[in-house]
């Protein structure tokens, strides 16, 4: 049997979802990011029911792809469960009415019952359930309270006897609503709470640019601070003191030498075995993701995971709403962007929640040419940090640059139109720390399942172009056009070449190189801006289709020749000349000069 | 300039067909902070009417008006109990009327 869960965006359903089925599924407190559905299983003695999350959606008349696929699914299922933010009941019975109308059972859950309570929101069940003609339970999924009665009621639900009630119009609706609450929902009158005046806080422009600024550079530190803490008491610890003897114990008994060793262990550097510089599957293949990079995943999606849980995003995405639309997107697309510094693949799926095909191709090329994963930060910040924080700031600077004059060209030349912000703002919650956890645990797995096996692989096929002598080759042939270019040594090419597997793994190619701060820095533009890693490459091409990705690889590799010449030319040891200012000042008037009007705002 | 011109003919207009008398519709993004409002009339097309129906903002609807940002930011609407983010285009065709709750 299939059990369909419905319900408006950010009403709990995904918790519901995993109360039900036993599996967990990321939760966050904004609406609005998964087009995909999800499904589990619930056995119930013999029976098992099939559970299908669908993705949430205000309406049975979809607006956007998300609500398409929700739409679709509809007549698939045997019964539907209707999840219904209690705080918010006049705007969710919408959907709950347009699904009565069809022919598919339903039982409504009345969530966010503790947050209801809390806001004086009193709602008389027993008359809804007589109003609808359908059960009615309260729940806090979050606790699993009302969970079981929902299982109950599923599997022992009276089916001959459904009758849903009759269409429609969507202002008979609406008036029909207006009757039902009327009836069952007392709203007692509350004072202000804290939570109100911090909303206020944080939603007011003034005020709000200013929190969010404390906010983004809090969150950069704590990363940092939590990434570098994670690096210096537990992975370095671990791997000098417990992995070491056994890799070096492995190395003496392969010999020291030979094929088996160097693809192993590798070479040894001074004669010991150096994890950073070795590159052997054993030691540097093991060492970048779990000793260099996992701290900072850890550290990146731990405050990812607040900012969601919190329902701050959405907050953060009206505010930014005005610079996005500078680059021909609307202020929502700031959160696939924010997601983008986690990993790619993800901000490339979350994008296709975007309403146009224009704002697809503008938000996916920009994540792709100008966000750094932080794979690939975590490898920056030990490489380039260890010269000092002044260089991670003008990269970012650099980036962003970038990011804003490559947007406002884009935004003028790509035809199609954009479309409005719109967006339901949740309340300000306080995250369950369980919660942020399993998340949390899910993300870092998928990282562990992506990026151990692709390093691994990476650096295998590094040490067979190495022994076989192609490397050498191919450092000869190309390794020419990056020198002069980009000041890098010939063998950073490699680097390059494995950038396509994985960005980390490419950065720590460049350690043997001992680049200068300038080099790196270059070095860290280009593999930013260059060629997206295997992964989002994949879903870059299936979410655009083959002729825009070659149209973004062509943006790519333009933008990358001239960003990393750019910097190599104009960058001093001690930080941007004043020639380099002067061109990037007057490149942002320019852009400003382009020709407008490419951009129709949104088929109104 | 052209955008002050398009708004004084929309209104112009929306007095013109509703014969005159003292009403006087405000686009939501005219709308003062703090001040409540009832929709009078969304002027977009179907598509537009279809997606602000389904978060609630429809026609004789009681909104409260929370904040706008800077410029030509996104206008912050409160409905029953649910906050909503408007983007500044849209908010252009969201006509209302200010109720006077004294
Ligand atoms: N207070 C409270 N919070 C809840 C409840 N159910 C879910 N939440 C929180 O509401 C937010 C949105 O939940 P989510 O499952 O992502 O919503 P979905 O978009 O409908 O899948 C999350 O931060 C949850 O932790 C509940 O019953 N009570």
């Amino acid at each position: 049997m299939k059990v369909l869960l419905f319900g408006n965006p950010n009403v709990g359903k995904s918790v519901v979802f995993s109360r039900l089925t036993g599996t967990s599924v990321t939760s966050s407190n904004y609406p609005g990011t998964t087009v995909e559905y999800t499904e589990g299983y619930l056995r119930r003695g013999d029976e098992v029911f099939h559970i299908i999350d669908v993705p949430g959606t205000y309406s049975l008349e979809p607006t956007n792809k998300a609500e398409e696929v929700a739409a679709d699914m509809l007549d698939k299922g045997d019964i539907i469960v209707n999840v219904v933010d209690a705080t918010n009941l006049e705007r969710n019975l919408n959907l709950t009415l347009q699904l009565l109308e069809r022919d598919v059972p339903v039982i409504v859950l009345l969530n966010m019952w503790d947050e209801a309570r809390h806001k004086g929101i009193d709602i008389d069940k027993d008359k809804l359930e007589e109003l609808l003609g359908v059960p009615v339970i309260p729940t806090v999924a979050v606790k699993g309270k009302g969970i079981l009665d929902t299982i109950n009621i599923i599997t022992s639900y009276d089916f001959d006897n459904y009758k849903g009630i009759k269409k429609m119009s969507n202002e008979e609706r609406w008036s029909y609503i207006g009757k039902i609450i009327a009836e069952v929902q007392k709203i007692s009158d509350r004072k202000h709470t804290f939570s109100d005046v911090f909303d206020e806080i944080t939603i007011r422009p003034l005020t709000g640019t200013l929190f969010a600024v404390f906010v983004l550079i809090f969150s950069f530190l704590l990363i940092r601070i939590i990434g570098e803490g994670l690096i210096a008491y537990v992975t370095e610890p671990f791997f000098n003191n417990i992995y070491f003897p056994f890799v070096n114990y492995l190395s003496s008994l392969l010999g020291g030498q030979g094929l088996f060793h160097d693809i192993l262990i590798g070479h040894l550097i001074g004669g010991a075995i150096d994890f950073e510089q070795s590159f052997g599957l054993l030691t540097t293949g093991i060492y970048i993701p779990l000793s260099a990079v996992a701290p900072y995943i850890i550290a990146f999606y731990l405050v990812l995971g607040l900012l969601e849980d919190t329902g701050y995003l959405p907050r953060l995405a009206i505010l930014m709403d005005n610079l996005m639309h500078k680059v021909g997107l609307h202020g929502f697309s700031i959160i696939p962007m924010l997601l983008g510094f986690g990993c790619n693949v993800p901000a490339v799926l979350a994008i296709r929640s975007l309403e146009s095909e224009r704002e697809k191709f503008i938000a996916s090329t920009l994540t792709a040419i100008t966000i750094p994963c932080m794979s690939q930060i975590a490898m920056i910040f030990g490489l380039l940090g260890s010269f000092g924080m002044k260089y991670i700031v003008y990269l970012f600077i650099i980036l962003g640059l970038v990011w804003f004059v490559l947007g406002n060209i884009l935004n003028r030349v790509i035809p199609g139109f954009s479309s409005d912000l719109l967006l339901e703002v949740p309340p300000y919650r306080i995250p369950s720390i369980a919660t942020i956890l399993q998340k949390l645990w899910l993300r870092l797995s998928g990282f562990f399942r992506e990026a151990i096996p692709f390093v691994l692989l990476g650096v295998f096929i590094v040490n067979i172009l190495y022994i076989t002598g192609i490397m050498g080759l191919i450092n000869h042939l190309a390794g020419p056009l990056l020198s002069r270019i980009f000041s890098l040594p010939e063998e950073a090419i490699t680097a390059l070449l494995m950038g396509f597997l994985r960005k980390d793994l490419a950065m720590g190619l460049l350690v043997p190189l001992h680049l200068s701060a300038k080099q790196l820095l270059v070095a860290s533009i280009v593999l930013t801006t260059y060629f997206p890693c295997i992964a989002t490459f994949s879903v870059l091409l299936r979410e655009l289709g083959m002729k825009n990705m070659l149209k973004a690889t062509l943006v790519m590799f333009i933008t990358v020749f001239l960003v990393g010449g750019f910097t190599n030319l104009v960058f001093h040891e001690e930080g941007l000349s004043l020639n380099g200012w002067i061109i990037i000042i007057l490149l942002i008037l320019l852009v400003k000069k382009f020709p407008e009007g490419k951009e129709n705002r949104l088929e109104l | 300039m052209v955008e002050l011109v398009y708004n004084i003919i929309l209104k112009m207009n929306f007095i013109y067909n509703k014969g005159c008398d003292e009403m006087v519709y405000l686009t939501l993004n005219q709308l003062n902070d703090d001040s409540k409002a009832v929709v009078m009339n969304i002027n977009g097309g179907s598509n537009l009417v279809k997606k602000l129906n389904a978060l609630g903002i429809r026609e004789g609807v009681v909104l409260t008006k929370e904040s706008q940002s800077f410029l030509r930011g996104p206008v912050t609407v409160k409905i029953g109990q649910s906050k909503i983010a408007v983007g500044y285009g849209m908010a252009e065709k969201i006509l209302v009327k200010l109720v006077d709750d004294r």
